[in-house]
């Protein structure tokens, strides 16, 4: 009944005055994109860290380290401490040079930080059969400007040449919509959609055993640099509507899938 | 000549001028039959006596004016003029002087055969004030040593977890006892003969709760006459009827729908953030079956018939759970028939046996995430009473539960500690279907000994033992108690034990827990003393008072290897007083309980548990005259604890942030203090009563904060109040 008593606790939130967490203002780290986000062992792969700084000024600096995946989601501590190997690197984030453009100084970082995937006989050890076809986790944990934030990374014995199952790819080419048309600055009432490339199929065997064939679903997160939305977090295939009595100068799409994948669309003035 | 005439009128006047006069004598209201009671007919000074029917006959009563009268104490002086008309067949309705105060003339020396039992009979959870119109577990919460979670179902008994608390019907486990929210207990409270709170150092004849045992006992039904209630208030309506069937037998049948959902649905209609589709409702339904079978044996069944339903979108989601949105729809219903058999075999020796079939079915869904359980039970009890002397008699018992299983679930797991958990949307996906059973046999063993018949000391060397099929255990837990009855006013009691319980499922499950973890237990050390300062009245005061010590061993606690491992421990001592008086048309009750309850969690230390709550304060009164009744009821309870939120990280994959917990339970909300008060006033007919109330909780509008909200980075939060002043009305007819 613990979920029952967050549906309680969030019937009484109604009035809540919170920041929303579609609203761009301070700094935040919006997400971490993997050029390959499912992997073998012994791979490498390229980050790349989505920022928005509106109100700031000046690049960003911070640090970076990576690591197997201590059991985050099984409630572990975010940290590398159980990892003698893993060392801290630096970085720098010139937001002048944000991808797809710095308008609003929100974008995705022109820097790539690398990360190297150990070796099957470490990223596996002690692991089942089960994880290494459903992919072990090897987490990077980024802290910039007080604000830490962390990615995994799959590694897994999924091979390209199974087209069911095949490691995971980030959607692309996500365009954004603006009443059925192309993207623009919304005004109040206006509705927002964004579409993005095919949803993959691939196979996951669950913790009883029994293998499922299935097809990604995307979560979208939407964003604004003012006004809000009606569902600032909704499927690929929901729309969501714009409220505001200000102009937005930049709004976002970040799309992503259940297994890392990640992609961003962006309109700015 | 004329005397003949004469004689012929005078025998033809006489004859006519007398003539019977009969009819019933019922209790104005509740058409209750009165017996032995006077009537007079004046100026005639003819006297006649109800029987137990209530009818009366006067046989020859001269025609003409007259009045009858009756006068009884306790009730109105009857009047009534011209009733001397031949073949007047009369109904009389006496009314009562008072219809309010407890009609039960002696002190509640029910015998109990558990010393450390705390029991409310239905008169005094129907009448007693802060019972929020009479429920029976609401009537338990004012008792010492129990809270409540505002706004859930919990309820916490002297400090322990919900999840160590059993609850009962007829001595069968049920999974619920409230509908959710805990506005209202699963049984219409006049079906309820009596709740028992079994807390620290319970007996033999119950186990597998830690915390204790919340029961109820279903009534057996009226058999003198048809009795009948329906209610409607702002939340709920109901009915009852109940009588006898023929000169064994008897029934009741009785249900309430709540219609909260509808008023919620008004209230939720302007918010954008959600919308109720299904607005959230509840109904519940009681079914009782008595026989009496011959002068030795007697059957019972009970039904039992609760659903609890809630449909809604989340548009937005939770401020710090993004997984939280989208489609939610929570089921919970059960249905339980318990047939009993007792047999008198001598005046020494009784048996009693029960079983409870039924079935339990949960389903949540949260867009797309479920957990759906459904649960066929059947469950047995069997008990010998023998008195093998009068010094020494036992109770030999059995208690038996299976269940068999089906469940399917697609939830992330859930690790949580300190009250902070990890988010929905982080937790490792946990898809399976599976079948299991799960078997928990006891036996149990009651001794009650003496060194002679009159002495003050009675020795209870209890033992129960029980098996659990999740764990493969058999615990042996011997529960000693003693007993010195001082005199007929004045009882001190100890008692000593190994209480055990059975992991649960998720925890022991090889798909979502750990298969290798045992059962928890704790060792339970009490003493107190009662005295009844009534003597042999309902009238006066009582006093108890207790001192209990609880050590939890084998604590399931959470593991991030293992999902979970026995490797807690905790302690809960306490003092709970409890001081009642009752006085004519005064009713008051205090109640207090100063409680330290901690836990040891391995990686996390010594700290407060989560129910960890210093001061329980509870003040009760009521005041009745003839037709109102004006009661209240302050609490003050010493803040919740709670883990402090540190910081968070963002999780870039799942678009969460995850907190980064304190020291845990570290802090603590600031205290609870509440004002109910209520109203009623009835309404008496001939043949029904009527009862209007009005009831306000929270007349302070005191904002009594026991959770926190947070944004979605965690960086800044709200201490959410809780029920705001919500005043209540609603109307009741009884006969």
């Amino acid at each position: 009944m613990r979920y029952l008593a967050l549906l309680i606790l969030c019937l009484a939130c109604g009035d809540t005055k919170f920041r929303k967490v579609e609203e761009l203002q301070t700094f935040r780290i919006l997400g971490i994109k993997a050029d390959t986000p499912e992997v073998s062992p012994g791979a490498s792969v390229n980050l790349q860290v989505l920022v928005s700084d509106v109100e700031g000024s000046g690049n960003l600096s911070g640090t970076y380290i990576t690591c197997i995946d201590p059991g985050i989601s099984q409630g572990a501590r975010v940290s590398c401490d159980h990892d003698s190997t893993a060392t801290e690197t630096s970085l720098t984030i010139d937001m002048t040079a944000l991808q797809p453009n710095a308008t609003g100084r929100t974008g995705l970082s022109s820097e790539t930080f690398s990360v190297s995937i150990p070796a099957s006989s470490i990223i596996y050890a002690r692991r089942s059969e089960r994880d290494r076809s459903n992919g072990v986790a090897f987490v990077a944990i980024f802290t910039i400007n007080g604000v830490t934030a962390f990615k995994r990374i799959l590694v897994s014995s999924r091979s390209v040449s199974d087209a069911d199952n095949a490691p995971n790819t980030n959607p692309t080419g996500s365009t954004l919509s603006l009443n059925g048309a192309a993207a623009g600055i919304p005004s109040d009432g206006d509705v927002l959609s964004v579409s993005t490339s095919a949803a993959q199929v691939y196979r996951q065997t669950r913790v009883d055993g029994v293998v499922e064939t299935r097809t990604e679903r995307f979560e979208v997160a939407w964003y604004t640099s003012s006004g809000e939305f009606d569902r600032p977090k909704a499927g690929i295939d929901e729309e969501t509507e714009f409220k505001g009595d200000d102009e937005p100068s930049l709004i976002m799409a970040i799309i992503r899938d259940e297994r890392g994948g990640f992609d961003f669309a962006k309109f700015s003035l | 000549m004329y005397l003949l005439p004469l004689l012929f009128l005078s025998t033809l006047i006489h004859a006519q001028a007398l003539a019977p006069v009969s009819g019933t004598l019922l209790e104005r209201g509740t058409r209750k039959p009165l017996k032995d009671v006077s009537l007079f007919i004046l100026p005639h000074k003819l006297k006649a006596v109800s029987n137990e029917a209530g009818e009366f006959r006067f046989p020859e009563v001269p025609a003409g004016d007259c009045e009858l009268i009756v006068n009884l104490s306790g009730y109105q002086k009857f009047v009534r003029k011209n009733v001397c008309a031949p073949g007047a067949g009369l109904t009389v309705y006496l009314e009562k002087v008072f219809y309010t105060t407890f009609e039960t003339t002696v002190t509640s020396k029910v015998v109990k055969r558990d010393d450390q039992a705390q029991s409310l009979t239905q008169e005094e959870f129907l009448k007693a004030p802060g019972s929020f119109g009479g429920d029976p577990v609401r009537a338990a919460q004012n008792l010492p040593g129990v809270a409540a979670t505002a706004g859930t179902a919990q309820i916490i008994v002297q400090g322990a977890s919900p999840d160590d608390t059993g609850y009962l019907i007829n001595g069968h486990r049920v999974p619920i006892v409230f509908h959710f929210g805990g506005l209202s207990s699963v049984i219409i409270p006049e079906a309820v003969e009596r709740v028992d709170l079994l807390p620290a150092g319970y007996g033999p004849e119950y186990s597998r709760a830690i915390g204790g045992i919340i029961g109820l006992t279903t009534t057996n039904p009226k058999d003198d006459r048809i009795h009948g209630m329906a209610f409607v208030d702002l939340l709920n309506t109901g009915g009852l009827v109940q009588g006898p069937i023929d000169k064994d037998s008897s029934f009741l049948i009785g249900g309430r729908y709540s219609y909260i959902g509808q008023v919620l649905k008004a209230v939720a209609k302007e918010n954008e953030d959600f919308e109720l589709t299904a607005a959230p409702t509840y109904y519940d339904l009681t079914g009782i079956y008595r026989r009496k079978l011959d002068e030795k044996n007697e059957f019972k069944t009970t039904m039992v018939l609760s659903k609890d339903e809630l449909e809604l979108i989340l548009n937005k989601p939770a401020n710090d759970d993004p997984g939280l949105r989208g489609d939610f729809y929570n089921r919970t219903e059960f249905f339980r028939v318990i047939p009993q058999i007792s047999t008198r075999i001598n005046e020494k020796t009784r048996m009693d046996h029960s079983i409870g079939l039924g079935r339990d079915n949960l389903l949540v869904n949260i867009g797309g995430r479920y957990l759906d359980v459904q649960n066929n039970v059947i469950s047995h009890r069997s008990e010998i009473q023998n008195e093998w002397s009068e010094t020494y008699k036992t109770y030999l018992g059995l208690d038996n539960n299976y269940d068999r299983s089906k469940v399917r679930v697609n939830l992330p797991n859930s690790y949580s500690v300190g009250g902070v958990n990890t988010p929905f949307s982080v937790g490792e996906e946990r898809k399976f279907d599976t079948e299991g059973d799960d078997g928990q046999f006891g036996a149990y063993l009651r001794q009650e000994m003496k060194t002679s018949a009159d002495s003050k000391w009675t020795y209870l060397p209890n033992l129960r033992v029980d098996h659990f099929t999740l764990t493969r255990e058999t615990q042996l837990q011997p529960r000693l108690q003693l007993r010195y009855q001082y005199d007929s006013s004045l009882q001190l009691r100890g008692a000593w034990g190994k209480y055990a319980q059975a992991p649960l499922p998720q925890e022991v499950s090889a798909e979502y827990g750990n298969s290798d973890i045992t059962a928890p237990y704790a060792w339970h050390y009490v003493v107190g003393f009662r005295k009844d300062f009534r003597k042999d009245t309902n009238q006066g005061f009582e006093l108890t008072n207790n001192y209990f010590y609880k050590n939890l061993r084998n604590v399931v606690v959470p593991d991030v290897q293992k999902n979970y491992r026995n490797g807690g421990s905790g302690t809960i001592a306490g003092a709970e007083v409890q001081a009642k008086y009752r006085m004519n048309e005064w009713t008051s009750q205090l109640v207090y309980t100063l409680l330290r309850s901690e836990r040891t969690i391995p990686g996390f230390g010594t700290g407060p548990s989560e129910f960890d709550q210093t001061h329980n304060l509870n003040l009760i009164g009521a005041y009745n005259t003839d037709r109102w009744t004006f009661s209240g009821r302050l609490r003050f309870v010493s803040g919740l604890p709670f883990t402090p939120i540190r910081g968070a990280t963002f999780d870039a994959d799942n678009d969460v942030y995850v907190p980064l917990a304190g020291r845990i339970y570290s802090q603590r909300f600031d205290a609870f203090r509440q004002l109910d008060l209520r109203v009623d006033r009835k309404y008496i007919y001939d043949r029904w009563i009527l009862t209007a109330y009005v009831d306000i909780l929270n007349v302070l509008n005191s904002e009594n904060p026991q959770s926190l909200e947070y944004s979605f980075d965690y960086r800044q939060k709200k201490k959410v109040r809780g029920l705001p002043i919500l005043p209540t009305f609603g109307v009741k007819g009884e006969f």
